[in-house]
Parts: C-alpha cells; structure tokens; sequence
C-alpha cells in the first residue's frame, strides 16, 4: 500500500535571483514594493524609488519574464515632490504601494500619497484612467496600500489610514467593506498587503497588529495568526501574504528579515531567509568593473551576507509551486521552489 | 506670573541648547513640571519614550527601515519630532567632533551605525565613547586605520585621535603629546580594522564590520604619555581617558556647544577658557563620575553660567533649520519632498554627514557671512511667513487672546515671547513697533490680523538678535 502523509515536510529549494539596483530603467528595480503576475507566467514588479536624490526617475512597473529574465516592459514616472498632488501628471506616481492585474491584464497602481488608482492597459505602458476620492467616507480612500482582484474582477483594496478594507468595481465604484482601527477581530491597524486565495477568501497583512487575518470574500472574519516577536509564527510588521493552490500561506515577516510559511490553519510551518546568489542582471553590472569584480572575491562572506533577505516586502506563488520574494532593501527577487516530501511504503 | 514667565524663558533657553528649540505649549508644559525634571527627562532618553512613530516613518521613506539611502533624512527627521531631544543634540555634537564623512566613507548603513552609536553612547563614559569610535567602521575607513598595518603604520587616525577626540595638541601653553605619542599610538591601533566589505554593485551597499586582526597587530612594548607597555588600542584608550587634558578638551566643547561660543579648537592651546571657573567644574565631574558625559551635562544645565547663557550662541544652520521647522510645526510626519531641508542648510554652510574635515564645522561667528546669513533669513522668513503652518496659526491664535485690540509694542512684546522670550535690543524693538504701527490700529478679530502677524514675525527672525541661541 502507498500512502502519502499529509504532516509531510515542505522544504523550498532556492532557484535563482532576478534584479539589481538600478535607479533608472532596464534590467532592475529601485526599492520594489510589490509584486504580482499575469495569467501568463510575466512578473510584474513596483519600485516605489526614494525621495532623494530628486534626480533618480526611479518609480515605474517593470514587467519581466522570470524564466529568460527579459525586461519586456515599463510605464509610471516619478513626479517631484514639489508637483505632488492632484493635478499630477496623468500616469505619474509619488508614493506607489501596490499593482494588480485585472482579468483582462490591465493594471491598476495605487498611490497612497495621491490617493489614486492608475489603470493602464495590456500594451502595457499607455495610461488608460484613474479613480479615487480621498477621504474617510465609504467608497472614499485614505493611504490605499494592498490590491487584490477577484474572480470577479472586483478590486479588493486595503486602505492604511483608513484602518479597513475596501471593496470597488474595477471603475472605481463602492461595493462594500469592513474594518476600523483596532487590534480586535476584523479590526486593522495599517494594514498593508492582501490576498484572495482560490477560494475566494481574502488575506490581509495587519501590518502594525502584527498578525495576519483571513475572511470570508464578503468580509466575516474567519481566523488570524501570528503576535509581536521574532520567534516562530511571531512577526515584526508583515507587509505581504501570498497562498498556494496547497494553501501555505507565505508572510513577509518585513523588520525581521524573512518569510514565513504557515498551514492553512495558521499552524507555522518553516522559515526562509533567503540564497541569493548574482543575478543575471547583476551580473551584467557586475563584470564591466575589475574592481567590483575583485571586491567580491575578497569580500568576508560574501555567500551569506549577500543571500539573505533584507527587506522582504512582498511575496507572490504560482501553481507550479514557485515562490517569488520581492526584498526591497536588495532590489530583487529570490525565486524558490517548494518541494514537498511523498512518503512511500506499507503502514 | 512673573515666576511662571521666568520659568518659561528658563526652558526656553535650554530647550534651545539642551534641543532644537520648542513651541509655547511644549515650553508651557515642561515648565509646568519644573527646570530640574525637565533636565533630568532630557538626560535619560532610555528611559522617556521618543514620542515618534518610526515604523510608520520607514514606511512612507522606504529606504529608512534598512539604512540604504535617506540617513541624513532619518536623522533631520528624529532632531525634528523626538521628545528626546538632548539625545539628538548630543549626536549632532558627536557627529561634528568625531567626524566622518559620506563623501569618503560613501555607505549610509556605515553611517547610520555610527550615528546609533553616538545614541547609544554619546551620554555614557567618554572613555566607552572613545573605545566605540576606534572600533568604529566609518572611522576606521575615514581616517585610513585599515591602511595602517604592523611594521608600516599610517598616523591619521593614532594622530587625529590625540589632536582632534581626546586632547587637544595642547594646554596652557604647553603641548600635550608628542610626535613620537602618535607613532606609539598608531602602533596601538594596529589590526584594528574592517572586513572586506560586500560591494555596492548589484544590490546596493552593505553595512561594514569591525574586525581585530591579531597578525597585523603589533604586540611589541610601547611607550605612550610616559606608560610603557604592550598596549593595544583599548590600553591606550584608558590612558588617555585619564589624563587631564582630556577633561580640558571635552569640558571646553560641552561649553563651547551649550553654553557660549569658544575660541576655535586649534587655538585651544595658547587661548585659554573663556571662563575657567565652568571649565574647571566640569572636568572636576569628568573625574568624579568616572569620564561620565551625563554627569557633566547634568553639573552643565544647573550652572549659572548656562543659566546666564542666554543668547550668547550663534545658532548653527542645522539649529536654525531644525529649530524653525519646530517652530512652525512642519514635518510632524512624514510627507514627500524632504531634500530641500538639507539644500538649506547646506547653503548656510553646513552639510551634515559631509563636515568640511576632520576637524568638523567652526563655528560661531564663523556661521555668519553675506551669503549664508542672507540664506539663513529668506528660509527662517519664509516658514514663519506661512499662515498655514500650524505653530504660526498657534501664535496667531494666542496673540489674539489677549483681547480685541492690542498695541503695536504690545504685539512685539508678546510675540518675541511665544517665539521663546527672545530678547531685543530698545532700538530694535521700538524700529519693530513703528514698522507694525503703520498698519494703523491692530484689531485681533480680522483677517488682516493673521497676515500683520506673519510679517510681524518675519521682521523679528532678520534681526541680528534672532541669529543667536
């Protein structure tokens, strides 16, 4: 008799790494945010870039093949800080938070210091509309941080200011939705990243609650895990929740500088840390300087300093049980691969 | 009334010192708990709650929450919004005596652990202060430690450590070590050093780490300021920690900092203190507390020549930026566009994490030119120009208190005392007076009053009594 065993040990096996610091476009990305994909494997990658210098045009969506690393596309810009605000250039972004994809490959960017949502369309680059209200009010938005579309291409947004989750057509039009400052169940305290899970239930990172809480697609609470630490199943400010077609759900433990793979129940499973090697495109930087080239063969350890996270921000899965680990600080993504054990042989 | 004022003036002047300067209600407040408990809470920081949220700060200014950029932000940003406002006075005064500079060093993460060093030590042992800046990455890199090996020492930082942290090249009159001490010194030092560093191509820079290398330390017999031994750094370190011109050298830049302007460090040798008498107890306290600095500190704010201080400080350009923006309540939270606090003070002569040497900022008069001070008003102007900045509304709204018609002196009266009892000259208060009566009669109820009140307080930050501290 086969049998497998459902307590089996996952492990995840590192892959590769994708990106490098660059503050203006090509291959890499300037203190990346978010991250999601396409119905067809492509990544796309948010560098919210930095303040200073003014003169970096950091801030863009990069879309990129994770398999042949290839940059195929770009849009967004930086505005000055000086020009920030609501007549901003159409397109333009100042402190983007988050990018999700529709069912028909339009992306949406929010903006939580223009309270906006940018869409642009499948060419990916032309702006196409943006919505938002500030404000306090339902179907107003105030910090929106974490994107998140169903099934049914409604856009589940996270909003920090406003300590809740709110629900819009894609347009931009209110449907519903919950939260309220607090630590109590279905309350939030600035919130960041979100989720919708297969099954429809959705998954927010309660940033400054330090847990993660999940609820059903019309927002009655179901479960929450995780409190203030650095231990097992503890966190210090998590900013991004991914779940496998499995359900492992996947947390940017962000001030702790690790991800963290919990069971569907919220039972703690392991802890990643990171493997990053040199990239590809790190390496095309990398070897047109001798010098830098001979300051990593004499850097005192290089392998281990160099793979660990550092400012894991957000996280993304497929179905082939890849994971992505977008690392802000590091301006890259560590892809891994969960493996999962199959025990065979009589009972 | 008169007591509450004076106290209200009291804490005006040390939190000018002891900080970056405080709104009327924060004067009031601390005031209210007396000079003695507001001295104390500023010397704990440990124990006092800062008052920010930095989590949310490193949120919005992504680049804060790992040190890979924006440090010099971070650090404007605690000096403006931390309740512990001493702590990051004291980390100002470090950074400009125990100097380095990005512009060399070139690694925020560096830096920024430099600068929670001088959190965390800056009101400790000077001797622990000392230890910690010669293990320090940024230092050891800035002044070339890494460069200096057993058998073929470089000096820089043996020298520096002697010249510009400790003692001073000399003390009435006489010097106080000799060429052959910094080689001894510098010997001492050697194999104290950093890792190879992981470069900053691909990912960005990497913080660096101290390391002591036994096989390029010299471990033959020294002899330094009349001691001989097998001294390593540390060693040399409590020697020079007990020697008396090194409680001159701290003494005479605590005074300098927070009480009134001295001569320049390299005339400390032939000018003597301006005032011996504060001079000599401080350094009695560095003995007593064992090299403590907030001891000193604490003997410093309860002196009468600190009491009688006031005004007697050209402020530095980070005081001016940082005590304006405190003023007229911007930056209480983080919001896009903060470089050009540091264009702004770098155009008044002060670039901090880039001081001009090793020998960090002059200061004093040496502030003060045509093009800085013409730079240090249009920007102080500017911000108490502003009727939508909360703490120019706050005055505003105070002046109006007082009743529905007030007089031209009384206007400058009261609003040189909400701006922290600023004292000016007869002349300069009657010229202030003739310039608010042209407006004719001041009724408190209109909206012309706001806008008489802002030009009102742009005329009293270009006076030249409003450059000091």
């Amino acid at each position: 008799m086969v049998t497998a065993t459902d307590i089996a040990p996952v492990t995840f096996q590192y892959s590769h790494v994708i990106g490098r610091q660059e503050v203006r476009s090509g291959n890499g990305f300037f203190n990346p945010v978010a991250i999601t994909r396409d119905g067809n494997g492509l990544l796309y990658v948010l560098s919210r870039g930095t303040e200073t210098p003014a003169f970096f045009p950091c801030k863009r969506v990069t879309v990129f093949n994770p398999d042949e690393e290839e940059v195929l596309a770009e849009f967004g810009q930086k505005i000055p800080p000086e020009d920030a605000d609501e007549t901003t250039p159409n397109g333009s972004f100042m402190w983007p938070t988050s990018v999700a994809l529709d069912s028909h490959g339009y992306a949406y960017v929010a903006d939580e210091w223009l309270n906006r949502i940018s869409i642009y369309d499948q060419e990916r680059g032309n702006w196409i509309g943006m919505w938002g209200i500030p404000g306090d009010a339902p179907g107003e938005i105030d910090r929106p941080a974490g994107l998140a579309f169903d099934k049914n291409d409604n856009l589940y947004m996270v909003e920090s200011r406003n300590h809740r989750v709110s629900v819009f057509t894609k347009d931009g039009k209110y449907q519903f939705g919950w939260g309220g400052k607090g630590d109590g169940d279905g309350q939030f305290n600035l919130p960041w990243g979100i989720e919708i899970d297969h099954n429809g239930d959705v998954y927010v990172a309660d940033w400054r609650n330090d847990r993660i809480q999940k609820f059903a697609p019309d927002g009655t609470f179901l479960m929450k895990f995780g409190e203030s630490g650095d231990g097992e199943g503890q966190f210090n400010r998590p900013t991004g929740v991914a779940v496998d077609k499995d359900g492992h759900i996947f947390v940017t433990d962000y001030k702790n500088d690790r991800v963290q793979v919990f069971r569907e129940d919220g039972g703690y499973v392991t802890t990643m840390r990171g493997q990053a090697g040199l990239s590809k495109w790190g390496a095309e930087r990398v070897y047109l300087d001798p010098t830098i080239v001979q300051a990593r063969n004499r850097a005192l350890n290089l392998q281990e300093r160099e793979g660990a996270f550092q400012g894991p921000i957000a996280v993304e899965v497929d179905d082939d049980g890849r994971v992505f680990v977008l690392e802000t600080a590091r301006h890259r993504v560590q892809v891994f691969s969960k493996q999962t054990a199959m025990f065979a042989g009589e009972l | 009334m008169a007591d509450q004022n004076h106290d209200i003036a009291l804490m005006a002047h040390l939190m000018r010192r002891a900080g970056f300067g405080a709104q009327y209600a924060e004067l009031e407040e601390r005031a209210a708990k007396g000079y003695d408990a507001t001295v104390e809470e500023l010397l704990n920081p440990e124990v006092n709650h800062h008052g920010m949220d930095l989590d949310v700060a490193e949120r919005c200014f992504i680049e804060w929450s790992h040190q890979t950029r924006g440090v010099p932000e971070y650090f404007a940003f605690r000096m403006i919004n931390s309740r512990c406002q001493l702590e990051e006075k004291m980390v100002l005064f470090w950074h400009g005596i125990l100097c380095t500079a990005d512009s060399k060093v070139q690694s925020y993460p560096t830096s920024y652990d430099e600068i929670e060093m001088f959190r965390q030590y800056g009101m400790g042992s000077f001797r622990d202060l000392l230890l910690e800046i010669s293990r320090d990455p940024a230092m050891i890199f800035f002044l070339d430690n890494c460069l200096s090996h057993k058998g073929a020492i470089n000096e820089n930082y043996g020298r520096e450590l002697l010249e510009l942290f400790s003692m001073g090249v000399g003390m009435d009159g006489e010097f106080n070590y000799t060429e052959d001490d910094v080689k001894e010194c510098a010997r001492a030092f050697t194999g104290w050093t950093i890792a190879n560093n992981v470069p900053g191509q691909p990912y960005g820079r990497y913080r660096a780490k101290f390391v002591f290398n036994p096989e390029d330390h010299d471990e033959g017999t020294k002899t330094f300021l009349g001691e001989t031994g097998n001294f390593n750094g540390e060693d040399v370190i409590d020697i020079i920690a007990k020697q008396p011109a090194t409680a001159r050298f701290l003494s005479r830049h605590l005074y300098s900092y927070f009480i009134s302007d001295e001569a320049q460090v390299p005339s400390w040798m032939e000018t003597p203190p301006k005032d011996p008498e504060t001079i000599k107890m401080l350094e009695d306290e560095y003995f007593r507390s064992g090299y403590n600095i907030k001891s000193m500190l604490r003997v410093l704010f309860h002196s009468d020549a600190f009491l009688n201080a006031q005004f007697q400080r050209v402020k530095s350009p980070v005081e001016t930026v940082m005590g304006t923006l405190r003023l007229v309540g911007d930056w209480t939270e983080p919001k896009p566009g903060f470089e050009f606090i540091f264009d702004e003070m770098k155009h008044m002569g002060q670039e901090i994490f880039n001081p001009p040497s090793v020998e960090g900022w002059h200061t004093g008069q040496e502030w003060i030119d045509g093009g800085t001070l013409v730079h240090r008003i249009n920007f102080t102007a500017d911000f108490v120009g502003d009727l939508k900045q909360p703490g120019v509304r706050e005055i505003v709204n105070r002046l109006g208190e007082i009743g529905p018609v007030i007089s031209p002196e009384q206007m400058v009266e009261s609003t040189c005392q909400l701006l922290g009892h600023y004292e000016l000259a007869d002349e300069t208060r009657q010229m202030l007076a003739a310039g608010v009566a042209k407006g004719g009669t001041i009724h408190t109820d209109t909206e012309e009053f706001g806008t008489r009140v802002s030009e009102l307080l742009q005329m009293i930050v270009a006076t030249k009594e409003y450059i000091y501290a």
